[in-house]
């Protein structure tokens, strides 16, 4: 009786032993205790620059492993030993999203064209590296002074009319929809844009602004002597007039913003994808000289932009 | 190169990069954020803002250009302030600013992508006959003044800089076709453009066939068939190439008809190839470009009995009634200019600005009728240049420039140029220019000889050779110099939609070249001699104000632009003051009737004024053109339009004939 007695009590203690260890592991302490594994989706600089301010932003409250798309096989035991995995870049996203993993994801460097194609799960957080509208346009209303703006975007994703107006009637701007279909050249809808429009603006489609067509596209602005305002940085050096945009560095300030909250509170849930909260501006002053356009000051625009977004 | 070995390498070009840039990409966000992105604008695809530039420049655009209704490159330059156009035959134009207008105008430079296009054998430019499609043009930029610190000699009384379309803004097919309405020019135009991009190359193939019976009174109909290759690639995220390759062959109809001016066809072949490179920097461009310009003309033909005109030249009655004396006169001639140039654009810290370079360049031209000979002679001239741009303070910029030349024909020459911009209220640029310019003699001018040698029956003469001289070369003449000084005020007024330009100038050439009539005996014959040669014998100077302005509402319904100038010139020999029309003036613009209608207008005064080489004093004229388009199919650009030109008076513009009068043209235009 007492072997069986004690055979029970051993039982009993390791299944408590057992549901502890499980408890503990599913609690918010545990994350500290645990990895986080990042995913790149491939080795570049301003990977590198993310994933240095994340790690430094985080304080030193977790372990982190650092891979790119092409270091890990499928089962890694990473994938399921950490306890949150940040995937950077879409190729990173990608492979994520073709397995079934219970921890927390979060997504960064997804535009937001990406995230409204990608399957959606409950555990996936994205951080959209592009701007909300209502930004990209009080940023040119702040840099220029224009008001009429014009915009490209496919039927699958065009901005409702409503919003168009809403956006319009706030900023006090006009805001011109052109429609880019399938096959359209889009050199040709810029060209016409223009004709009644002041600015172009750009936002994030690579079936309309890719690296061929930018050639086609930042030449006409330029013929019509027109700016083109831009989501990318990249796109001021090859000849747009400005960019408002999320650096590398400030995604892994958000990035870690989110991972630290995950650490420290159990009952965190994130909204299932969020603008970054900080930005930065970049002007081609040599293209603002050669269109003969007289630019508001940096500072000044970062700093009323930032008001504006305290409003 | 005849034009099929053209279409055989472009194919071959085109399979060459199908073949290694045809691969799929697969698209990533991020790199588009923060990845490698070509350098589209670069330094030399922007034109320097019109308030900093350190001369006088006016630009034609594509829609002045279409507004015009122009179908010969050179009908456009009406639309510069200044600038005289005359046509001494239907496809045989001359172009120049303010005076001293000739056929073989030399005062002028003329640049397409960066390629002189100046005949080296006796100068001027083919204006009918470059090889180049308007339609290919994005935009032309003639700076009215000298500009030798940039673009060396010749770059003397004005400088035009014509800039093809990128190969990338051009994608797709696209065919015009232009036909009179009224049957006596008998204008047949076709135009067709196919562009395509792979990956970062981007090419376009453009050609044309230019017809028409010449002017009515003239034997002087044209045919020309034209075949372009612009190719624009990356060969990195920040250096580019761009390869152009041309050809233009053309029949033109020639002749007066007289004995020694039969009516016949003459047949060139132009060609060019134009590579250029451009690395980009963070704070530097470098550029190196190769160009080959190439013109072959063939143009013989044996005379009627000359009998007569040499009786007439010797003023004695020997050869009439003889048997017929015939000339093989032959005008074939080769000519061929190969440049390489490297400069780079250095900013070296906010205020400072540098441009420097190097170039060289030969010119080789064959000709037995220039000449006298079989030989390949050759000019080679070797340039050296910098420009500074410093900008003093927020308002002030100072812009010195220098140009070192020299060829194997003319002494080490320096040109320079002084600008001094103020700028008022960001609205106002004041400028101040001080330039100084020479102008080389050709080829032709330095060492050529002209002459025939008419075999002649044995025991009229004691020799069976009769020399007939018409032309000796001056191996003594030198650059001619000009100084010139102007102060021009640009303003951008209505919130930039008006921009305006006046600027009062004067310059002063010294050492010009002025033909004169020599006379001599022939050591060998004792026959007396009448030719011509050229001497450095004269100085103009000429004063004068010029006033040009833009507006271009933002609402896009209309658009008015215009021009004036007026000339005083001065000179120590009095034709040449008759060839500065005193006043000249432009004005142009269009109105959008609704989405589907425009209308253009385009009127040109001509002041009173004679052409050099003709010397016919001309009455002044008035050039009337109109313009209606109707836009069929706006996605597709289809078009229709009707021009009617000299609209308002039939005026003679070179000779003393009538020869401009009312024509009507159709044109019909899509893209597909």
């Amino acid at each position: 009786m007492e072997n069986g007695f004690l055979y029970h009590r051993r039982i009993l203690k390791t299944s408590r032993l057992i549901i502890l260890t499980g408890l503990l592991l599913l609690s918010p302490q545990s994350f500290a205790a645990n990895s986080i594994l990042i995913i790149k989706s491939g080795d570049n600089n301003f990977f590198n620059r993310t994933v240095e301010q994340l790690i430094n932003q985080t304080h030193g409250q977790a372990k982190f492993h650092i891979k790119t798309v092409d270091d890990l096989k499928p089962d890694d035991t990473l994938l399921n030993s950490s306890a949150i995995i940040i995937t950077l870049g879409m190729d990173a996203a990608i492979f994520l999203n073709d397995k079934k993993h219970d921890q927390p994801v979060i997504h960064s460097y997804i535009a937001e064209f990406q995230y409204f194609k990608n399957e959606k799960r409950d555990n996936h957080y994205n951080i959209i590296l592009d701007q909300p509208l209502q930004r990209y346009l009080s940023f040119i209303k702040y840099l220029l002074g224009k008001q009429n703006i014009g915009i490209i975007k496919q039927q699958e994703n065009k901005i409702k009319q409503e919003t168009l107006n809403k956006l319009s009637s706030t900023l006090n701007l006009n805001l011109d929809q052109q429609v880019f279909e399938t096959g359209d050249n889009p050199v040709n809808i810029v060209r016409d844009l223009l004709q009644k429009n002041d600015v172009l603006l750009s936002l994030p489609d690579p079936e309309i602004y890719n690296r061929q067509s930018l050639k086609g596209i930042l030449l006409t602005t330029y013929r019509q002597n027109k700016p083109m305002i831009s989501y990318s940085p990249a796109h001021v050096r090859s000849g747009a007039l400005a960019a408002i945009f999320s650096s590398p560095e400030t995604i892994g300030n958000q990035v870690a913003e989110m991972l630290n909250k995950f650490l420290s509170d159990s009952q965190f849930i994130p909204t299932q994808y969020s603008y970054a909260s900080e930005f930065d501006i970049l002007i081609n002053h040599r293209v603002a000289r050669s269109l003969g356009i007289k630019l508001a000051d940096k500072n000044e625009i970062l700093k009323q932009l930032k008001m504006e977004q305290i409003k | 190169m005849k034009i099929n070995d053209l279409i055989c390498s472009v194919m071959l070009i085109n399979l060459f990069f199908f073949s290694t840039h045809l691969q799929a990409r697969h698209y990533l966000a991020e790199d588009d954020f923060f990845g490698e992105s070509p350098v589209v604008l670069t330094v030399s695809r922007m034109h320097k803002p019109l308030q900093d530039s350190p001369a006088s420049v006016s630009i034609i655009d594509r829609q002045m250009i279409r507004n015009s209704g122009a179908r010969e490159i050179a009908d456009i330059f009406r639309m510069v302030p200044g600038m005289v156009v005359g046509y001494h035959y239907g496809h045989s134009a001359a172009v120049t600013y303010h005076g001293l207008g000739n056929e073989w105008q030399g005062q002028l430079q003329v640049l397409i992508d960066g390629r002189s296009v100046f005949i080296p054998t006796f100068g001027g430019i083919p204006w009918s006959n470059l090889p180049l499609l308007l339609e290919d043009i994005e935009r032309v930029e003639v700076t009215r003044g000298p500009n030798s610190v940039t673009y060396g000699s010749n770059a003397f009384l004005a400088t035009i800089n014509i800039i093809t379309r990128h190969a990338a803004e051009d994608l797709g097919a696209k065919v015009s076709v232009t036909h009179d309405l009224d049957q006596d020019s008998e204008v047949r135009d076709l135009y067709f453009r196919y562009g395509d991009q792979h990956s970062d190359l981007d090419w376009r193939i453009s050609g044309g066939i230019e017809e028409d019976d010449g002017y009515e009174s003239l034997y002087d109909s044209k045919s020309l068939k034209k075949l372009n290759l612009r190719t624009d690639f990356l060969t990195a995220y920040n250096q580019f190439w761009t390869l152009q390759a041309g050809i233009n062959q053309s029949t033109f109809n020639r002749g007066e008809g007289t004995e020694t001016d039969l009516f016949r066809d003459e047949e060139t072949v132009n060609s060019f190839q134009n590579l250029k490179w451009e690395l980009i920097q963070n704070n530097a461009t470098t550029t190196v470009l190769f160009t080959n310009t190439k013109q072959d003309v063939e143009d013989s033909f044996l005379s009627d009995s000359i009998n007569q005109e040499l009786d007439n030249r010797l003023g004695q009655n020997i050869f009439t009634g003889l048997t017929d004396l015939t000339l093989n006169i032959n005008y074939d001639r080769v000519s061929n200019r190969t440049d390489l140039e490297i400069y780079q654009n250095r900013n070296i810290n906010e205020k400072l600005s540098l441009l420097y370079g190097a170039s060289t360049r030969l010119d080789k031209v064959e000709s037995f009728y220039l000449f006298n000979n079989t030989d390949t002679h050759r000019v080679t001239t070797n340039r050296l240049f910098s420009s500074i741009e410093w900008k003093a303070l927020n308002d002030l910029i100072i812009d010195l420039g220098l140009m070192l030349e020299d060829t194997n024909y003319t002494d080490n020459e320096l040109s320079g140029r002084l600008s001094i911009i103020k700028k008022i209220h960001n609205q106002h640029s004041l400028r101040f220019v001080s330039s100084s310019a020479k102008r080389n003699p050709t080829l032709h001018q330095i060492m050529g000889d002209t002459r025939f040698d008419i075999e002649i029956p044995a025991g009229i003469f004691p020799f069976t050779q009769f020399p007939i001289i018409s032309w000796a070369g001056n191996e003594d003449i030198q650059p001619a110099t000009m100084q010139s000084a102007e102060i021009g005020l640009f303003s951008e007024l209505l919130n930039r939609q008006l921009t305006t330009d006046v600027k009062v100038f004067s310059y002063e050439i010294t050492d010009q070249f002025y033909k004169t009539t020599q006379h001599s005996v022939d050591a060998l014959t004792g026959v007396p001699q009448r030719f011509y040669s050229m001497e450095n014998s004269t100085s103009t100077s000429v004063t004068g104000l010029e006033v040009s302005l833009n507006y271009s509402p933002q609402h896009k319904k209309y658009r008015l632009y215009g021009g004036i100038s007026t000339a005083d010139a001065d000179s120590s020999k009095s034709r040449y003051p008759r060839s500065y029309p005193e006043l000249t003036a432009f004005t142009g613009g269009h109105v959008n009737i609704g989405t589907d209608h425009q209308l253009s207008t385009s009127l040109y005064y001509v002041d009173q004024l004679s052409w050099i080489d003709v010397s016919y004093e001309l009455d002044s004229h008035v050039k009337l053109d109109l313009r209606y388009q109707y836009m069929i199919n706006r996605k597709f650009d289809t078009k229709l339009e009707v021009t009617g030109f000299n609209l308002y008076e039939e005026y003679a513009e070179y000779t003393n004939q009538t020869l401009q009068q009312k024509s009507f043209l159709l044109r019909f235009s899509s893209r597909f």
